[in-house]
């Protein structure tokens, strides 16, 4: 009889990809390599680890700025925005190594609205850009931002006034900010900046590698309390409770409408509904192209040969 | 003998209703489901099958669906025939170094009517699978992703021996490596611990990403 449970076994590549391709985790899907000798030769392909990267991305990627047509800066190509940004100032058009970027003058930003997108009200959310600036002021600087008072504080990506590269995450109606640094950020040189944020943790990378993590699960690890009055021992208590603000607009080169103004060029920024794993952002800023041109394949296969065999027994079947 | 499972107002021909053209369709195993054209729409095969064939009263024979399975993917297309209509997405085209990668978005979570639907369908019974099957046959994306998601979850969190268990998979291909007839006994049942030359892969590894 055909209806059996081991059909799965017999399922056409096409399917068991698409199936694949439905496990976002690598670590994961991994793991899931190691059912059988089909599945492993399925998961461990190069084509299969580059299809399933343009997937995810097609799935998680909310906005995306390569800032390629002077005549639209504020372009996004994932369409979620639906380009009904608006100019702050005369943000200028600029080439980089990556071709091209977005130029900031301190007094410039791309403003795009995402109050009314439910993909961008989310707490769990992952940024990735290129940064360059050409002077450093004691100040915040925010490549981009989303950081309306009282109750849309969302990203504060850029850096320090301490000219640490930082992201920043407000949690709670009082006002709780959680500050993530990473290393030093310079002048005229480019860095790649990826913050991941959750309710519980956010983690900054920098330059591929991971600079900071940040535990935003216990209420005393914050930086600042802007409404002290609000909290309350209850809600200490119950710290996990409290939520992370959302976004009301998404400004590329300020932290809101005309605050932090960045100086300097901005490229590749991606925004995604979930994050990015180690090996892509590590992918990302090595190969140094846009993340739709990225090849991750390399990186998991190349991971992938590098550790010891398994010792795990297998079950009696057939 | 062909049975219509499903009875439209008129009796001959391909009937035209308030919805428009109904369609009948044939199961393998001979019955008859008449569906109007937002179900016909959901599904490339039917939908080119009868932009190909005007073929009047004659049912469109579904060679590779029986009708356990077709009679719930009818209710599945007629409860999803009002939904928003996405951007067409050119599958054909996935390959294709050069295609944007900017395609509509897909929702990861399986809404709650879809969850209730997919449940009927089991994997001991095999009926999970055959619903993917068809889905995939008869070019339902909506279902076949619904389909894929609901086996992605089960395996979501398990290791591979659990899932091995769970869909009966054996670790080597009927006759080959641990299944071979001349497989040394007492090696049957362990991965190997040195790579075979006929492997497509390096060996299964544990948790390598985060080594």
């Amino acid at each position: 009889m055909a209806n059996s449970n081991d059909q799965l076994a017999t399922f056409p590549p096409e399917l068991l990809i698409r199936i694949f391709c439905h496990i976002d985790s690598i670590k994961e899907l991994l793991r899931v390599s190691c059912t059988c000798r089909q599945w492993r030769s399925l998961i461990l392909d190069r084509w299969f680890q580059q299809y399933r990267f343009r997937e995810f991305a097609r799935r998680h990627l909310i906005g995306h700025w390569k800032f390629e047509d002077t005549n639209k800066l504020g372009h996004d190509s994932s369409g979620i925005t639906k380009d009904r940004y608006t100019f702050t100032g005369q943000p200028r058009q600029n080439t980089c190594f990556l071709g091209s970027c977005a130029s900031f003058d301190d007094r410039s930003s791309i403003d795009i609205p995402v109050y009314d997108l439910p993909l961008y009200q989310t707490d769990h959310f992952c940024v990735a850009v290129w940064l360059s600036t050409s002077r450093m002021a004691f100040d915040h600087r925010t490549a981009v931002g989303a950081w309306k008072p009282d109750n849309n504080h969302w990203l504060h990506l850029g850096h320090s006034n301490y000219f640490k590269t930082e992201n920043q995450v407000i949690i709670s109606p009082a006002l709780v900010q959680y500050e993530c640094a990473g290393g030093t950020f310079g002048t005229n040189q480019w860095f790649h900046l990826v913050v991941l944020v959750s309710r519980l943790k956010q983690s900054l990378y920098v330059n591929g590698k991971l600079a900071n993590t940040v535990d935003m699960s216990q209420y005393q690890n914050h930086s600042t309390v802007f409404k002290k009055h609000l909290i309350t021992k209850e809600m200490i208590t119950n710290w996990k409770e409290e939520k992370i603000q959302r976004p009301h607009t998404l400004h590329i080169g300020a932290k809101s409408f005309g605050l932090n103004f960045w100086l300097g060029d901005i490229a590749d920024l991606s925004v995604w509904n979930c994050h990015l794993e180690p090996h892509e952002i590590e992918a990302i800023y090595e190969q140094k192209v846009t993340v739709d041109k990225v090849n991750v394949s390399d990186y998991v296969l190349n991971k992938m040969s590098r550790v010891s065999p398994p010792t795990e027994k297998l079950p009696s079947v057939n | 003998m062909a049975t219509t499972a499903e009875a439209s107002n008129t009796t001959t021909g391909n009937t035209e209703t308030a919805t428009g053209k109904m369609i009948k369709i044939q199961s393998n195993d001979g019955q008859i489901f008449e569906v109007d054209q937002g179900v016909v729409e959901q599904s490339s095969t039917i939908k080119t099958l009868s932009d190909l064939m005007d073929v009047g009263d004659v049912p469109i024979p579904l060679p590779n669906v029986k009708a356990s399975i077709l009679g719930p993917i009818v209710d599945f297309c007629n409860h999803h025939k009002n939904d928003q209509k996405p951007e067409p997405i050119d599958e054909d085209d996935d390959d294709d170094p050069n295609k944007d990668i900017y395609e509509p978005k897909r929702s990861d979570d399986i809404c709650e009517w879809d969850l209730n639907f997919i449940k009927q369908f089991t994997v001991p019974e095999g009926t999970l699978f055959d619903i993917i099957m068809a889905a995939n046959y008869l070019g339902i994306k909506t279902l076949l992703a619904v389909g894929c998601k609901t086996i992605a979850n089960m395996v979501r969190g398990k290791s591979s021996t659990e899932v091995r268990e769970m869909f009966n998979i054996s670790y080597d291909p009927p006759g080959e490596g641990i299944n071979a007839p001349n497989a040394i006994e007492g090696q049957a049942g362990t991965v190997p611990t040195t790579q075979d030359a006929n492997a497509t892969g390096p060996s299964p590894q544990p948790d390598p990403m985060n080594q």
